[in-house]
Formats: C-alpha cells, sequence, structure tokens
C-alpha cells in the first residue's frame, strides 16, 4: 500500500460500500481505488462480492452504505442510465449481441444518448450517419465496414466480443468494466483482445477487469484489489507478485485450518492397495462444446472431488452422466453393466441420485412441504396401488429428519420457509429416500451457514464410508480438498488433470501444494 | 408468535375470500330477489352451468402442472356435435357417447403431443386446436342446426331425475370428486403439483415432467369430450359456434377459486366454487333485472377484485410466516453460540 502517487488522480473511488441480501452480507465495507488510464485486476473467488461491487458501480443495484466518487466529486449510480451518462460502460460476461440484428443496430442497442447527438436531428434513425460515425472504431477492432450490415450471428465470437467493446466506446467511457472478458476466445484471439484492451489504455480509459485467469493479467494490469467472503483483503501493485501469492490472498490461509478435518477423514481402501469395485465408469463423454472425451472411474467408498473454474463443464459434466443433458458420444457403466441414461428418472432407477447446484432454482419445490419434498424422487415407497400412504409418508419423512437433525416446526412446513441449510439437509434426504449407490454433490455447501456445512460434510462422509460412492463438485478449495479421496480436474469441458491420494498428500506436501497443483492444472499455469 | 403463525397459516387457504364474496352475495340476491334462492331456480342456473363444471376440472389438471388448455370450450362443443350426429344416426346410446368423448380425448392427445413432443408453447397450440375443433363443428353442423335425436336413452344421460337432482349434475358432481381425489391422493396428482412448481427440481428429482403434462391435457380433453356429451343430451340440439368462450369462463372460475395461472397451486373444488361463483352471479344479476351489458362488466370487475384480494392475502401470510421463521432462526443460532 505504499504508492499512492499523487500525480494521477484517482478517477474512481468507492469507499465503505456494504450491500446485504436478505441473510447474506454481499459486501462489508468494500474499498476500490482506480487511477486514470489504469488497468486494474478486481480478483476473488467465487462467492467474493465482486459482481455485486461491479452492480453497484453500473446502478443495476443500489448500495445499503457508502460512497463512490467520481473524478473527485460524489456521486449516486442509483440507475444504469445515470452510469451510461457518467461515462462508466461494462462488457459483461455473457455476450449481450442480439443475434438477429445488425453489427450496426447491436452497436448502438440501448444507447439513446449518443443516437441523438447526430449533427442534424431527424425524426427516424440515420443508420448511414452512424455507420460513419463508428467506422474508425470499428476498424480499429477489426471490424470491416460491410460487416456492420451483416446480421450478428455471421461474426466469431472475438468478433462478437469486439461489437461489445465498440459498443461500450461509443458511449465514450471513462471506465470501462470488463467481466471474464476472454472467456470463450482462443488462444491468438485472447492476444488480439489483450492488444485493444492496452489501446484502450492509451485512449486514457480505465480498464476493471474481472477474471479468473490469473496469469492473463501479469504483464497487462498494473493494480489489483484482492477480494474475498464481500471484504476487500488487499490492494495490490502487481510488480513483484505472482500466481501463488495471489492465490494465497485470494482463499486465505486459514483455508489450512479447515484440512484438519481430514483427519477424521476416512480411509479408502484403494490406497492400502486393495483394490475397491468400480461402481461408475464413464467412457468417452462428448458434447458438442461443452464436455471433451471425458473417461474416468468411480469406486465405491471413494469421494471423488471436480475442480474447475467456472464454465470449466463440472456441473455439465455430472448433468450428462444423470441424464439431464443429451451427450453426443460416451458410454456410462454401472457396477460393470453398461447403461443408457437418457432422463434423471433413469439414473435413479440404476441407484444414482444428484444433490443439484443452486437449491433455489434446481433443488427445493418451494410451494411443496418438508416431508412432499422428501419422498418425492421415490414416491413408489410411499404408495400403494397408486395412493399415497400417508402414514408412511410421515413415517419416512420422520426418520430422515430425526437423521439429519432438520430443524423445521413440523413436516407440514413449506421447504421455502426453512433456512438453506435446512433446505439443503431436505435435499439429501430426497437423494437418500431413493437408496442410491452413487450421489453427487453439486457445490453442497454453497450459501449456508458453517454449522451446517460441518454437518453435511459428515453426511457425505459417512455415505462414503458405508460403500457408497460419492462425487463432489465444490468451488471453495479447501473445502474440496478436505473432503476428497482423489481429485479430477476439468479445464474447457476437458479432463487436465488427477490428483490422487489426496488425504496422504496433504500430510506429506502440506495443503498448500495441492491447492497450488489443482489450481495450476485448472487454470493452465506452468511452474 | 405462534399464534401469528398459525393465523397467517389459516389466511394463507386461498379462497377464504371467495368464499366469503359468495355468502355475502347469496344474502344479497335472497334478500333482493324472491325467485332467487328457490329450489327450482338453483337446480336450473346450476344444470345450465353442468358443462362449465366439467371442463374447469380437466382445465385445474393442466393449469397446475404448469400448462393453459384454450381449446377445451370449442371441443366441447365439437364433442356435443359428433355425439349428437352420431345418435342421430342412430348409433346406440353408449356408442354415441363414446364417440364424444373420444373427440375430447383426440384433441388432448395432440395438444399433448405438439406440447411435450415438439415443445411448442401451449398458449398458441391450444389456440391453434380451438380454432380447428371449432371449424370443424361449422363443417359437421353445415351452417345449420343439428336438431333432435329420436334415442330416448341419449337424453337420458343428462335429464334424469334422480332424488330431484339431474344427471348431468351428478356427472359433474362425479367428475369434480374422482379428479379431486386423484389430484390430491396419487403419486400422480402429487407429480402434478411437483412439475407445476417447479419443472426443473422435479426433472432432476427424476420426475418425467414430459409425461405429467402429457396426461394432463388427455384428461383436460377427454373432460371436454364427456362435457360435451352432457351438454348435447341436455340441448338435444347443436349449432355452429356451440360452448364458444367457455374454456375463458373456467379460466375465470379457476382463478377467482385461488388456482395459480403459474401453476403448482390450487385444487380443483375450489376452482368449481370459482366457477360456481361466476354462474351464481350472472343468475342473480339477470333475475334482478340488470341489463346483460352490465352484469358483463360486474363479472369482470369480480374477477379483478377477486383476485387482486387473493394475491394480497396469500402475500401477506407468506410475509408474515417468513418473519417468524426468520426470528426462529435467530433465537435458534443465539442459542447454539450460547
Amino acid at each position: 500500500m505504499k504508492d499512492q502517487a499523487g500525480s494521477v488522480p484517482p478517477i474512481l473511488r468507492m469507499e465503505g460500500i456494504s450491500k446485504r441480501y436478505q441473510a447474506v452480507q454481499a459486501l462489508d465495507h468494500v474499498d476500490l481505488t482506480v487511477s486514470s488510464g489504469e488497468i486494474h485486476a478486481l480478483l476473488g473467488g467465487n462467492g467474493a462480492g465482486k459482481s455485486t461491487l461491479l452492480k453497484i458501480l453500473s446502478g443495476l443495484t443500489n448500495p445499503d452504505e457508502g460512497r463512490i466518487f467520481f473524478e473527485g466529486t460524489e456521486v449516486t449510480v442509483e440507475h444504469p442510465s445515470r452510469a451510461q451518462q457518467l461515462g462508466i460502460s461494462m462488457i459483461h460476461q455473457e455476450l449481450s449481441i442480439i443475434p438477429d440484428l445488425t453489427v450496426l443496430e447491436n452497436i448502438f442497442l440501448g444507447q439513446q444518448r449518443t443516437l441523438t447527438q447526430s449533427k442534424k436531428w431527424t425524426p427516424w434513425i440515420n443508420r448511414r450517419d452512424l455507420a460513419k460515425r463508428v467506422q474508425e472504431l470499428t476498424q480499429e477492432f477489426g471490424i470491416s465496414k460491410t460487416e456492420l450490415w451483416a446480421p450478428a450471428a455471421d461474426l466469431g465470437s472475438l468478433k462478437k466480443r469486439s461489437i461489445e467493446i465498440v459498443k461500450a466506446l461509443v458511449a465514450q467511457p471513462k471506465i470501462l468494466i470488463l467481466d471474464e472478458p476472454t472467456s470463450g476466445l482462443e488462444e491468438h484471439e485472447k492476444a488480439l483482445l489483450f492488444e485493444h484492451m492496452r489501446s484502450l489504455q492509451r485512449r486514457g480509459v480505465s480498464l476493471i477487469w474481472v477474471t479468473h485467469h490469473l496469469d492473463e493479467i501479469f504483464g497487462l494490469a498494473e493494480k489489483a484489489t484482492v477480494m474475498r467472503d464481500g471484504k476487500t483483503v488487499q490492494h495490490v501493485s502487481l510488480e513483484n507478485l505472482n500466481v501463488q501469492k495471489l492465490i494465497a490472498l485470494m482463499f486465505g490461509s486459514e483455508a489450512a485450518a479447515l484440512i484438519n478435518l481430514t483427519e477424521d477423514a476416512h480411509t479408502l481402501e484403494v490406497n492400502s492397495g486393495q483394490v475397491s469395485k468400480i461402481s461408475l465408469e464413464v467412457q468417452g463423454l462428448n458434447r458438442q462444446g461443452v464436455l471433451k472425451d471425458i473417461s474416468f472411474k468411480l469406486h465405491e467408498g471413494e469421494i471423488l472431488g471436480i475442480a474447475g473454474l467456472a464454465g470449466a463443464g463440472r456441473s455439465e459434466l455430472m448433468r450428462a452422466i444423470i441424464g439431464a443433458d443429451s451427450t453426443d458420444s460416451g458410454t456410462i457403466q454401472i457396477s460393470g453393466i453398461t447403461r443408457t441414461i437418457n432422463h434423471p428418472k433413469k439414473a435413479y432407477e440404476l441407484g444414482l441420485a444428484m444433490i443439484p447446484e443452486d437449491r433455489k432454482i434446481l433443488g427445493i419445490l418451494s410451494e411443496f412441504s418438508v416431508e412432499q419434498n422428501i419422498t418425492l424422487a421415490k414416491l413408489k415407497k410411499v404408495t400403494k396401488f397408486g395412493l399415497i400412504n400417508r402414514k408412511r409418508e410421515v413415517q419416512i419423512s420422520d426418520a430422515f429428519v430425526a437423521q439429519l437433525q432438520i430443524k423445521t416446526p413440523n413436516l407440514k412446513e413449506k421447504i421455502r420457509n426453512l433456512s438453506g441449510g435446512n433446505q439443503q439437509k431436505v435435499i439429501i434426504s430426497r437423494c437418500l429416500n431413493a437408496d442410491p449407490n452413487i450421489l453427487i454433490f453439486d457445490e453442497p455447501t454453497q450459501g449456508i451457514d458453517v454449522s451446517s456445512k460441518v454437518e453435511v460434510h459428515k453426511v457425505i462422509r459417512n455415505l462414503a464410508s458405508s460403500g457408497k460412492s460419492v462425487v463432489v463438485i465444490a468451488s471453495e478449495l479447501n473445502e474440496l480438498i478436505g473432503l476428497s479421496d482423489r481429485v479430477l480436474v476439468l479445464r474447457e469441458g476437458a479432463l487436465v488433470g488427477e490428483i490422487k491420494n489426496i488425504p496422504a498428500k496433504v500430510q506429506a506436501d502440506g495443503y498448500e501444494t495441492v491447492e497450488r497443483e489443482i489450481l495450476n492444472a485448472a487454470s493452465k499455469v506452468t511452474s | 408468535m405462534k399464534n401469528m403463525a398459525r393465523f397467517s397459516r389459516i389466511l394463507s387457504i386461498e379462497g377464504v375470500a371467495l368464499l366469503g364474496a359468495f355468502v355475502v352475495m347469496v344474502t344479497y340476491f335472497s334478500l333482493t330477489s324472491d325467485s332467487f334462492f328457490v329450489g327450482d331456480s338453483i337446480r336450473y342456473y346450476v344444470n345450465e352451468a353442468v358443462p362449465i363444471f366439467i371442463i374447469t376440472a380437466g382445465l385445474t389438471y393442466v393449469i397446475i402442472a404448469g400448462g393453459i388448455d384454450l381449446s377445451i370450450g370449442a371441443v366441447l362443443g365439437l364433442s356435443a356435435g359428433t355425439s349428437l350426429t352420431f345418435s342421430m344416426w342412430g348409433w346406440p346410446t353408449w356408442a354415441a357417447a363414446l364417440v364424444g368423448i373420444a373427440t375430447g380425448l383426440l384433441f388432448g392427445a395432440i395438444n399433448a403431443v405438439i406440447i411435450t413432443v415438439f415443445k411448442v408453447n401451449d398458449f398458441i397450440v391450444t389456440l391453434g386446436t380451438l380454432n380447428i375443433a371449432a371449424g370443424l363443428l361449422t363443417v359437421l353442423t353445415d351452417h345449420k342446426q343439428l336438431i333432435g335425436t329420436s334415442d330416448k336413452n341419449f337424453l337420458a344421460i343428462s335429464e334424469t331425475k334422480v332424488f330431484g337432482v339431474t344427471t348431468a349434475i351428478g356427472i359433474s358432481v362425479l367428475v369434480v370428486l374422482v379428479f379431486e381425489f386423484s389430484l390430491l391422493k396419487t403419486s400422480y396428482g402429487r407429480r402434478v403439483y411437483a412439475t407445476g412448481i417447479g419443472k426443473l427440481p422435479a426433472f432432476i428429482s427424476g420426475i418425467d415432467v414430459d409425461m405429467v403434462k402429457f396426461q394432463a391435457y388427455v384428461i383436460s380433453g377427454g373432460l371436454a369430450g364427456l362435457g360435451g356429451v352432457v351438454l348435447a343430451a341436455h340441448l338435444n340440439s347443436v349449432q355452429s359456434g356451440l360452448a364458444g368462450g367457455y374454456e375463458l369462463t373456467a379460466i375465470a372460475g379457476a382463478v377467482l377459486g385461488g388456482v395459480s395461472l403459474s401453476g403448482g397451486r390450487g385444487s380443483i373444488w375450489r376452482a368449481i366454487i370459482g366457477a360456481l361463483f361466476l354462474a351464481t352471479l350472472k343468475q342473480g344479476l339477470q333475475l334482478a333485472g340488470v341489463d346483460p351489458l352490465i352484469y358483463q362488466i360486474i363479472t369482470g370487475l369480480c374477477i379483478l377484485i377477486g383476485v387482486v384480494l387473493d394475491k394480497s392475502v396469500y402475500g401477506f401470510a407468506l410475509r408474515m410466516t417468513s418473519k417468524n421463521l426468520a426470528k426462529n432462526d435467530q433465537v435458534l443460532q443465539q442459542g447454539r453460540s450460547a
């Protein structure tokens, strides 16, 4: 924190920004300072609060607390149009290009202000005039004159990204926010994009750059703000830092403390030389643009962790296995028999169950009661001649509520009224009720409190010790390393690494080494 | 705190507002009109509304499963046409009735296939089949009125009186009982609710949501067919445009009864109460000598007020329960940390 060079005044200063979403403190007094003409990296794990901070800056949501200074004067950004007026533009991670409109129309979409800046006012939109105005800019970003009139759908992903950039630039921003700008781009396209970013910097535009690809920022960004759990961890100058140090800042050294959990982890028979049976074998699983030739085996009594950055295809892989998404090729064997699973219903019949990510959207049936949620995946168990046997339903649900210590006023309570941790336990009960041999947990502790987290971990370990096979997807590496016997690493839809004997390795080499190994594979850093 | 939670739970029973309004309305009409609260009068207008009750039951299935079926009115009309035609051709009673029901089932199946297999928007699909069914009825009747089957048994389907009540009313009561029972007590009913509450979580939980919807549309079509047979037997005449707009009355009734158009919420008996409410309102206004144009406006207002009331009462109940739960959670956490 040495440099606060007096020569260049900060164009943007956000001070003590706080934002609360119901029970979650998304931001807790966060600061961000960006100088004029600077490329500033904004870093942090999933859920660190980056996107909330940027939403506040671009007027999509308002902070509960805190002040924003723009070019030295305090401002409020209560609406996206206000951000546009100030000169703050954002390029979103998901492309917001409308394929059926022409490139030109896309560029001027939603830019009422610039549209009316035409020399002579006309009641209609003069497309030719608009084209003239952006020609120079588009050419610089590799879009030819004729391409301006083509439907945006005809252009490749780099050019679509360029449209987004040009679109952001015609508003003549002073600050440009880039959220994962390299996603979906090939290597050489990335290099071109970085070139564009430099040229923007030369024009005096400040860039705020959000990325998970830490190796990309070196040599391009000068400063970085690291966030964790809704707080600013540190403002750093990137000159004397490396990827490893950044990771330590992002995920914290107390990660090691949580690793103590591995002490009571079960020991897998595979480790001790005795080979346990294979419960699931996936061979050559492909899905156009999502999964690339994935093969792996899962053993009985094993906890297999799946690591990877956002968008690496972790959930997609599991959804393909349980038949929620279609696949182009590949075989799945369960206990040695090749099976076709084209619907989650089939997966349940074959003893596969998945606790999905994003509990509110994919997990709970909000209007159903606790008991109705628990019995849903295997209604057969509570049905006789097509009729639901209420006694049996209560019996089964009662047993799960006791076993997993689900805190609910009664079984008839609607699940949406329960806390996140208890909702998750109900969904786990739903899967367990179907008596599966293979359980897939996708982000099982997302957004639940610490004590529930520990309980969910206990459930996962107990399942494995009782001989079930468990797959865990978790973005928090300390959780993944703490739970798993073995970790598979995915990157861009392909299996790029496997780390065996995690508990032994953590003891021998230390937690940090394992974490680094996973992150290196996941983000393609050669150390 | 506990009392508050119970209070809000009672309020959250949808349709409470409607029942209240119903009682007020009946009382008012009884006091102002001598001929309103009379056995014959009630039997008459309820009998008239029987086809609507029957399709409301099927429609409720579809809506709870998260869909919509606009074709039921036209399909009902066409089914009335086909069954009466076959009866007039001298087919036995049971065969003519079966043809009517089969017509409905066929249209239900067409809707189901296009919506669940080809994944086309349900609103558009059923709007399309509505027009096809209405058009076919015009072709069938050839712009004339089909009048009079000589088969007395066919007419008896609706008109036989048992303990002073027509079989038509008996059939609608039976339909409501059977389908309400299957909705609330069977695993199929459970899957219907699950599909409507959340297609995605239900799918991930291994429920064949497409199959559930498929069956719901077939049920809806089949009941429209049954409604058509009952109507044909009641009127003993069918003409082009018959039963047009019944689907809108059924939708209005269901919504008034607290069936949520976004799916997953409601029940058949409440939908029927909604439909009965509309029928009663119409009868009362008619007896009071109100201009038919005015009672259309009043009906519209009632639907709007009913829906808004239901929504705000429900929202209030929701807020109360979640507030209480937040409190409970805090208490729990304090207990844990202490």
